[in-house]
């Protein structure tokens, strides 16, 4: 075994597995060191890819040259687009996923590349010399050296696990929990909080009257997530049922045992994704609430209870499940249980994801007080990636928050002092219209080209895409025919377009077949992404006007040698902030909460 | 640039020219230790030492000499009008004083400071919002009693009081769509269309309002403008002497001495009235005679009413005259235009019809002048609000043409609606602070329950 390797990766996790199948990839001898190899990819939670926002992650990722797509494509088992209801910028991809597949697929994929070593252990300690990493310990007492360190260690530094009033050490149920991680890097000056997050129970199928459920059936035509990934499958269903009163009496009877009411777990949970018994307290004038029963795959006799994330006793989630109707003789096979651990506040990052106070040392994932497989796959992506770079001297690749919801992410990151985990929205993203499922290969491929993560002939296939799509747009534009009613006025085949449920295909017959738009409309893939642009023609071209106008304050740079105590006028909060999270940009500053218009009417006047 | 803000400032803050007083006003980190350099306290302490907001006697010393002899007071940072440590010096008004005691100052660090920089400082150290500032400028500068209370209500936030009322409104909508977004597939609809509806045309009405009053406020904050038209040997000079008391114009009983135009301010019943004497209309030979009745027809736009006299006595004219001052209406149909009939002294016989006057009957001017200024200020205007620039003007018209593009349309999509409301939001930032995407997401989430 090599005692050198340029990057290291601690944590097998979704973050882990990106940054260390990109710096590997990207040419750095990369080694991932996870606490059990089998336990590789592993879906704590719900196994399920993408949904809202998510979705879109998952393509960005995998039009930057990550794994998720590829992965949630080869073990998925329901595929469905979700936001049909809206317009396309709205739909967002979802898999159902096998949890026994997803993770044999990572590990797979981890193994066939040529320049990644996977070891099994635990980092105990750290070793930075003269500022920057250096090294680090496993727990029996190996020491391999480094250049970079990407900490990607999930809810696993000093976890406790929580069932009802019972709590034992662990970082997921029948793991054990890292102890020292974070203790060393407080000691080089990184801080730490604590936060929780909760899963339900799982069930075992044939426990359930399936007949009282509503079927939750996939698409009829299933789209992958990787533009790599010829076709998918739907090979199982999901089904809907919905708590009542009876099981919410039952659920208010335990809450002077749950661990959250007594206040044993400290750390602060997502408001996003609450436990049953929060939803039951909090709303308590609904009388039901959904819950999704999602198996776990096709060889396994487990049900996912989504919606019914609860750290309750273990005898009240059952007499609570069982007034479900359909779950009446419910057989559970694992409690739900929640699990609280130790984060690193991320306003403590650069944009790199770099740490602020340790050189060549990075975090990705749920270390960084984010929620979600995608959230975590997005950072330890550009981790991975800006580890490399930093070792081959390129600068970092930063997303800005018009080129992708993973800018969005890194960018909130830095910039707010979270409370509760974070979890991606698509209310987050400004520029929402531009930042879709459907064009991610167009807004991103190039820069994962450039980065060496995705191959020539996608990164050619999407220029070309790209150059025929403006091709036919101004050929559209040009082309003009008679009105067929009685005006007979003459409009162009791209207003056509633009006409509330006008699809490509109405306008054909209007195009001659010997011009070049012809041949370009039968390109699938360019016809929907001229249906979508007509369609939001003019709101588009406002988001990009915005765009720009926000570019002057956006690329305003804050040099990092500000000293905020010398700049007179700022309030205190604002002050204490700036020093904190030391924006790189006017943009950023602005976005912080906190530093108020007056703040930043101060600071623009000191960086003119 | 980047000491900008680190300077002491100074400058003579009531207006220049021979006075009772004179007040000087200093502000930034140095402004004690700058004025304490230039006096002495009656009572020998340091101005440091005074407590703040504390009028003391003082000497002004210059070169050992007393200059003269004040009263000095000194504000701290948290509680003045800049925020910033302020100090007012208040001396003799004698110009020869008062550049000595800038001179003093200048020397000991202070920089004069350009217009508007103590409110200016006031915004940038968050003492007030833009909209407020404004209002001071507007406060400062108002010609009538009535443009005073208007530009009050803005300084005491009440514009920016309904922006922020109208941002909430526009957030809480916003929270509701977003969460219907976010969570499409439980099919929550949180805002109804009918809901969207009411707030957007609350928006629009006041919006609407706030713009239609705007040529009003903005000729009240400036003082409505009298042009005075009619033949030459109308009596337009005699008149315009006549309500500003003093001779003004020369008068003459040879055609065409106005040669130009000539413009005074007066006060009546709270409002600054602009009363503007034109050369006569007819077709002069004289070269400069032409130029002033070419300025004089070049005023009418631009006035807020005209007073066409015309001489009682050529009686022959008129219905002539008459006839001018009918297609002057159809002209310019905004313009109220009123005709009067001078020298009712002279006139054999007047009908009642008309509105006469005679120079000679200072009741008779008296009565034109009530007729005048009934149209100004002397009510109340309905409106407790008025924008007061141009600035907001456009703003508002931003706010005014998005709200209505939204209104126009049918069916849009949740996901553009919500791109457009977001924009609304735009203009408003613009007219009173900030917004970021996180408080769209605060906002939902404290009050809505949310399933995975
Ligand atoms: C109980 C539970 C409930 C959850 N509920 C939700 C939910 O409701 N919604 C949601 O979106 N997400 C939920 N998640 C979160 C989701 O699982 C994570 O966001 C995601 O898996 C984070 O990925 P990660 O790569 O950051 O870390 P993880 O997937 O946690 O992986 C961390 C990896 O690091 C390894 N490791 C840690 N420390 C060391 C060390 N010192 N040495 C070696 N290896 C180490 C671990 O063995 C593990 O393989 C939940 C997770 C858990 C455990
Ligand atoms: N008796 C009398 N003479 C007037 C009156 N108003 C103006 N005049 C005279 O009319 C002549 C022309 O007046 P002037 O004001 O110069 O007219 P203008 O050319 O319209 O400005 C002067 O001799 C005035 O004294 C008035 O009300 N009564
Ligand atoms: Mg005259």
């Amino acid at each position: 075994m090599n005692s050198y390797y340029d990057v290291i990766v601690i944590g097998g996790g979704h973050a882990g597995i990106e940054a260390a199948s990109a710096a590997a990839r990207i040419g750095c001898s990369t080694c991932l060191i996870t606490m059990t190899i089998s336990a590789i990819g592993r879906l704590s939670c719900n196994p399920a890819i993408g949904g809202m926002a998510k979705g879109q992650i998952v393509r960005e990722i995998d039009a930057l040259g990550g794994e998720m797509g590829r992965l949630a494509d080869l073990s998925g088992i329901h595929f469905k687009m979700l936001g049909k209801s809206k317009g396309p910028a709205m739909w967002s991809p979802r898999s159902q996923n096998d949890k026994d597949l997803y993770p044999h697929f990572a590990q797979q994929r981890l193994q066939e590349i040529s320049n990644l070593t996977l070891i099994e252990g635990v980092v105990g300690d750290v070793g930075v010399k003269n500022g920057a990493v250096s090294s680090v310990q496993l727990q029996d007492g190996q020491r391999i050296e480094c250049r970079s360190l990407v900490v990607c260690s999930g809810t696993f530094l000093s976890s406790r696990l929580h069932v009802g009033e019972q709590s034992s050490v662990g970082g997921r149920m029948g793991e054990p929990s890292a102890e020292s991680l974070s203790e060393i890097l407080r000691h080089y000056g990184v801080s730490t909080g604590r936060l929780k997050t909760g899963t339900p129970p799982r069930i075992h199928k044939d426990s359930i009257d399936w007949k009282l459920c509503t079927p939750d059936v996939g698409d009829a035509h299933p789209v992958p997530f990787s533009r790599q990934t010829a076709a998918v499958t739907n090979q199982i269903q999901c089904y809907l049922t919905t708590t009542t009163k009876d099981t919410h009496q039952i659920l208010e009877s335990g809450f002077d045992r749950s661990p959250m009411f007594t206040g044993r777990i400290t750390g602060v949970g997502p408001r996003y994704c609450p436990s049953i018994e929060d939803k039951v307290y909090r709303f308590s004038d609904k009388d039901e609430h959904q819950i999704f029963l999602e198996p776990e795959g096709l060889a396994t006799d487990s049900v996912y209870v989504n919606g019914f994330s609860t750290s309750l006793p273990e005898e009240i989630q059952e007499a609570a499940l069982r007034t479900i109707p359909s779950l009446e003789k419910a057989q559970i096979l694992r409690y739900g249980y929640a699990v609280e651990y130790d984060y690193f506040p991320s306003y403590q990052l650069q944009h790199s994801l770099e740490s602020k106070v340790v050189k060549g040392l990075f975090f990705a994932g749920q270390v960084n007080g984010t929620s979600g497989y995608e959230e975590a796959a997005a950072q330890g992506l550009l981790a991975g990636m800006n580890a490399a770079r930093a070792i081959q001297g390129k600068s970092s690749v930063v997303l800005d928050r018009s080129q992708a919801y993973i800018g969005v992410l890194i960018d909130d990151l830095v910039s707010l002092t979270i409370s509760e985990p974070y979890r991606m929205f698509t209310s987050r993203a400004e520029y929402r219209l531009l930042l879709r499922q459907d064009n991610a290969d167009i807004r991103l491929a190039h820069i994962g080209y450039e980065a060496g993560l995705v191959d020539r002939k996608i990164a050619q296939e999407v220029q070309s895409l790209t150059e025929s799509i403006e091709a036919a747009q101004d050929l559209l534009k040009k082309h003009r025919v008679k009105e067929q009613d009685s005006s007979g006025q003459a409009v162009s085949l791209w207003q056509l377009l633009k006409r509330p449920e006008c699809l490509a295909q109405t306008i054909l017959p209007y195009v001659p077949t010997d011009s070049p738009l012809a041949e370009l409309l039968t390109d699938e893939r360019l016809v929907e992404q001229i249906e979508i642009s007509a369609r939001y023609d003019g709101y588009i071209q406002r988001q990009l006007q915005e765009v720009e106008r926000f570019k002057g304050i956006e690329e305003s740079q804050l040099p990092a040698t500000i000293n905020y105590n010398a700049i007179v006028g700022l309030s205190s909060e604002g002050r204490e902030k700036l020093i904190r999270i030391s924006p790189r940009s006017l943009g950023q500053a602005s976005r912080i909460s906190g530093v108020s218009r007056s703040d930043i009417t101060i600071l623009s006047m000191y960086v003119r | 640039m980047k000491d900008f803000l680190r300077d002491t400032i100074v400058a003579l803050s009531t207006a220049p020219g021979e006075a009772a007083i004179a007040v000087i006003r200093f502000s930034g980190v140095n402004s004690v230790r700058i004025a304490a350099s230039l006096i002495q306290l009656r009572s020998k302490k340091e101005l440091s030492s005074v407590s703040p907001r504390t009028l003391v006697n003082c000497t002004v010393i210059d070169n050992g000499l007393v200059l003269d002899e004040g009263m000095v007071v000194r504000f701290a940072a948290s509680a003045s009008y800049t925020g910033e440590d302020l100090v007012e010096l208040h001396i003799h008004g004698n110009p020869i004083i008062v550049d000595r005691v800038l001179e003093l100052s200048i020397e000991q660090g202070a920089r004069v400071a350009t217009a508007g920089e103590f409110t200016r400082r006031a915004v940038v150290n968050g003492k007030m919002n833009l909209l407020q500032a404004e209002a001071v400028g507007a406060l400062i500068s108002a010609e009538s009693r009535q443009s005073v209370f208007l530009a009050h209500h803005q300084l005491h936030g009440e514009l920016s009081k309904q922006l922020y009322n109208f941002r909430e409104q526009l957030l809480s909508l916003l929270a509701r769509l977003e969460l219907e977004l976010d969570f499409v597939e439980e099919g929550y609809a949180f805002a109804s269309e009918k809901e969207i509806e009411k707030v957007l045309t609350s928006i629009r009405l006041y919006v609407e309002e706030l713009i239609r009053t705007f040529p009003t406020a903005e000729r009240l904050s400036r003082g409505p403008r009298i042009l005075l038209l009619g033949r030459p040997n109308a009596g337009k000079s005699s008149l315009f002497n006549s309500i500003l008391g003093y001779s003004r114009s020369l008068v003459s009983i040879t055609p065409g001495t106005t040669r130009d135009y000539l413009e005074e301010r007066f006060v009546h019943n709270g409002v600054t009235i602009r009363l503007i004497d034109t050369a006569g209309l007819r077709n002069a030979n004289d070269e400069i005679e032409r130029e002033g009745i070419y300025r004089a027809l070049e005023m009418v736009p631009v006035c807020d009413q005209i007073l066409y006299l015309i001489d009682s006595t050529q009686t022959s004219t008129i219905p002539e005259e008459m006839q001018f001052v009918h297609g002057l209406r159809l002209q310019h149909p905004s313009i109220s235009i009123t005709s009067v009939l001078t020298k009712s002294d002279l006139a054999s016989s007047l009908d009642d019809q008309h509105l006469s006057i005679s120079i000679k009957d200072v009741s008779t001017v008296k009565n034109l002048l009530e007729i005048l200024s009934k149209g100004y200020g002397t009510k109340q205007s309905t409106a407790a609000l008025a924008v007061l620039n141009i600035r907001q003007l456009n703003l508002l018209k931003h706010i005014h043409d998005l709200v209505s593009e939204i209104q126009a349309q049918s069916a849009i999509p949740t996901e553009v609606l919500s791109a457009l409301l977001r924009e609304i939001l735009i203009p408003i930032s613009e007219l009173v602070g900030e917004t970021t995407s996180e408080d769209v997401l605060n906002k939902v989430f404290d009050s809505f329950c949310i399933g995975k």
